[in-house]
């Protein structure tokens, strides 16, 4: 997995290329928490994820509700089809999508 | 509408969940910061909603919504924990409880009054968190897509799943999104919502851990036995509910449990008919909960019922098989008698719950009725695992109440009071329970003033409860106070003194076959003792024989037997008593006791029997041994009749009476007192 990350006018545009799974959670997550450390706007590209699994997605959740919880801008872009496959299936593509709190309620 | 078991469930959990709410809540005040108790309260309120939006309960799903953004922002260390969130969170599990009552019990709407309280309460707790409004509107409305869904859920058809990842499933290399694309194969997955409550913050968040939950509405031709299949690899730790379309709900109920019973593969995916276990547990908690199963008392009674039944079979058979003198027989007959006495203790265990659940309710009661009465009192329980019978529990409740009230508005004096007679300022109350002699005894005991031995005698004097020359001991003046009509209060409150209560506490408790005492020193405290037999059902009881009829003595309160020597017997008759060792032994002669005519026997027995402090002998002509006693009640005609407490069936069908050894122990000792009072008053009369 790598994680390449620019700023631009104060947003973080953040890209994660490679697999999510649980094999490389526990070296992603304080490198999330990092790029999340470095804005308060941050712009996050999926497309060039190629494995996906409930690690990975678990992460999702936690970044986007670590910046809920900051009161920063978080964004998902650019779905790669695994990442659909499994926001599609779950019905999590909607809060994904929009920025409505994933924490809040079941 | 014919209330289906699932919510019957559901209000027995959500009166439990609220039960552990409330408590912690409690150890809340001292822990104020504790995460795991914050969980515990924040999943308790969470579960509540859960399940009753799946009824489609919105009322309550609507509050107790509002309760648990709160206690999310508690969790979150937003909002700082002090005795103000603390009070209003009770009064909102209160009211909880009371909209539970009101909608699912009752099916009622909420009165004009409640809805007062709701608005209140909402007030209150939204104005907590009001630096984060917007978060809190938004959550409402994903909440109410959340219940528009669920009612589609109710649908006839639908299956509901409701999944709690157990927190290694990844780390054992399985992956939850792997189980639910599965069941996408078996059916249709109607609709589906993911969560992930229960991760922590990011410095505490394991990524190798699992935090996800499912709530999966899903239709499908497949059987129980199937879908609760796909989960079978990571059921362990997990807790996995399914509920079955309703329409199907009562006919599978009864082969699932069949399925239950024959089939331990069910043993932790639970196919459940309502689907209301509590899913938000910690591990230990869920590890723990999943060997319990809830069973209806009524089931329990038959079995203890058949149990006596059986006893009484078995002694039957002894007799007979003794009388045949075929050792054979014999030696089969005595395997089958052990295995019934086994049978029968082991019964009569299912019966036996902790008090510990009873104590703890008090915990809330101390701690409403010392800021009403504005005194720091704390309540210390011990003995909290002592067991006694289920339906002694339930009916012990109002007494200790009403003793514990009692303590904390008159035992414990107010902080100055206590402060100017040098004892701490916070007052002590105990909550304590033992077993003794058959017998399990309670105590509440505080460290206030203790009673006034005079302000009580004038008092009784007073009211005509004893004469002036009235010769008693202090022990007796303290028991005045349960006396009916008796009160000692110099002001009216409100929460007791008003002259009834301890004479309907001593009431309740006799009508549980139990005595109750009091203890106290002036300046240093006051104890109440509460002694319960164990169980209401069967005893090891001790035959003995006086003229033609028999009499069970229960064997607990047997301390020994000795026999009458034939010069003490005279003696023994006009004394009224027996010197025991350099003790005074009151005696009762079951023959004039019962007005039993008849020739008097060549040899009388003494049975010696004890209960509390007190002892007396029971004289009787024969002693037979030892008998497990299934006890009946007598019916209402032989209520009052003194000395009896029940009736038994020997193994030759013969019906014998139980002695009540208390009221006759009660009735020696007394008859003793009168007769030292005579013989002083004699004295008196005399010089």
């Amino acid at each position: 997995m790598d994680v390449q990350a620019k700023m631009k006018n104060g947003i973080c545009k953040v890209r994660l290329v490679g697999d999510m799974t649980i094999y490389n959670a526990a070296d992603m997550k304080p490198q999330l928490m990092k790029q999340l450390g470095r804005a308060t706007e941050l712009d996050v590209d999926l497309s060039g994820i190629l494995e996906f699994d409930s690690a990975g997605l678990q992460l999702l959740i936690l970044l986007k509700r670590e910046a809920m919880h900051q009161n920063k801008v978080l964004r998902f872009q650019a779905y790669s089809e695994v990442v659909m496959e499994v926001l599609t299936m779950t019905r999590a593509d909607t809060i994904f999508g929009d920025s409505v709190m994933l924490s809040s309620g079941i | 509408m014919n209330l289906d078991k699932a919510l019957q469930t559901f209000i027995i959990e959500s009166h439990d969940l609220l039960q552990d709410m409330e408590s912690s809540l409690l150890r809340l005040e001292s822990a104020p910061n504790d995460p795991d108790i914050l969980g515990a309260i924040f999943r308790a309120a969470h579960t509540i909603k859960g399940s009753a939006g799946m009824f489609g309960l919105d009322l309550i799903v609507n509050f107790t919504h509002v309760v648990e953004s709160v206690l999310d922002k508690l969790r979150d260390g937003k909002i700082v924990v002090n005795g103000e969130v603390v009070e209003l969170l009770l009064k909102s599990g209160d009211y909880i409880g009371n909209l539970v009552t009101v909608v699912a019990v009752n099916g009622e709407i909420p009165t004009a009054e409640m809805i007062a309280v709701e608005s209140e309460l909402s007030l209150r707790l939204s104005s907590l968190f009001n630096h984060d409004n917007n978060s809190l509107s938004s959550a409402s409305e994903q909440d109410g897509v959340r219940s528009a869904e669920l009612d589609d859920s109710a649908q006839m058809d639908v299956w509901h799943l409701s999944l709690l990842f157990g927190s290694s499933v990844l780390r054992d290399g399985m992956d939850p999104l792997s189980f639910v694309r599965y069941l996408g194969t078996l059916g249709e997955i109607v609709n589906i919502t993911m969560s992930a409550d229960t991760m922590p913050k990011s410095e505490y968040m394991d990524p190798e851990a699992c935090y996800l939950e499912f709530e999966i509405d899903f239709r499908s031709e497949a059987d129980e036995e199937t879908i609760a299949g796909v989960f079978d690899f990571v059921r362990e730790g997990s807790v996995i509910n399914i509920v079955p379309p309703r329409k199907k709900i009562n006919e599978d109920i009864s082969i699932i449990n069949h399925a239950y019973e024959s089939d331990q593969r069910f043993d932790d995916v639970q196919v459940m008919d309502g689907g209301l276990e509590k899913r938000h547990q910690t591990k230990d908690r869920k590890v723990q909960e999943n060997r319990y199963i809830r069973v209806h008392a009524d089931k329990l009674d038959s079995l203890i019922n058949l149990v006596g039944e059986l006893v009484i079979a078995g002694a039957s058979t002894n007799l007979l098989a003794a009388r045949s003198g075929n050792p054979l027989l014999l030696e089969s007959t005595s395997v089958v008698s052990s295995l019934v006495e086994d049978i029968r203790d082991s019964a009569l265990q299912l019966r036996m719950v902790p008090i510990g659940e009873t104590f703890n309710r008090f915990q809330r009661v101390v701690h409403d009725v010392s800021q009403e009465l504005g005194k720091d009192i704390e309540l210390v329980i011990s003995g909290a695992e002592t067991e006694l019978d289920k339906t002694v529990i339930d009916k012990i409740g109002d007494p200790l109440m009403h003793l514990v009230r009692n303590a904390m508005d008159h035992g414990i004096e107010s902080a100055e009071l206590r402060i100017a007679s040098g004892k701490p300022a916070k007052g002590m109350l105990y909550l304590n329970a033992y077993h003794d002699a058959g017998n399990i005894v309670i105590e509440v005991a505080d460290d206030g003033s203790g009673l006034n031995c005079e302000r009580l005698l004038k008092k009784a004097i007073e009211r005509g409860l004893v004469t002036v020359n009235a010769n008693l001991s202090d022990h007796e003046i303290y028991n005045l106070i349960f006396e009916p009509g008796f009160s000692t209060a110099e002001k009216l409150s409100n929460l007791s003194g008003r002259g009834v209560g301890m004479d309907v506490v001593r009431r309740n408790i006799e009508a549980l076959r139990g005595t109750v005492e009091l203890d106290s020193e002036p300046g240093v405290g006051t104890t109440v003792r509460i002694r319960l037999p164990l169980t209401l059902a069967i005893i090891d009881g001790f035959l003995v024989g006086v003229n033609h009829a028999t009499y069970v003595i229960p064997l607990d309160m047997v301390t020994e037997c000795v026999e009458l020597d034939v010069r003490e017997r005279q003696a023994g008759r006009q004394r009224g008593y027996l010197n025991l060792r350099g003790v005074v032994l009151p005696l009762v002669w079951l023959r004039e006791q019962f007005d039993m005519m008849g020739e008097e026997a060549r040899r009388e027995n003494v049975v010696v029997v004890h209960y509390g402090v007190h002892q007396a002998g029971l004289v009787v002509d024969d002693l037979m041994g030892e008998f497990q006693t299934v006890i009946k009640p007598l019916g209402h005609l032989f209520g009052n009749v003194k000395g009896i407490s029940g009736s038994t069936i020997l193994g030759s069908g013969e019906v014998v009476l139980i002695l009540d050894v208390p009221s006759l122990i009660q009735h020696a000792v007394e008859r003793e007192n009168i007769t030292v009072v005579t013989e002083q008053n004699r004295f008196l009369t005399t010089t």
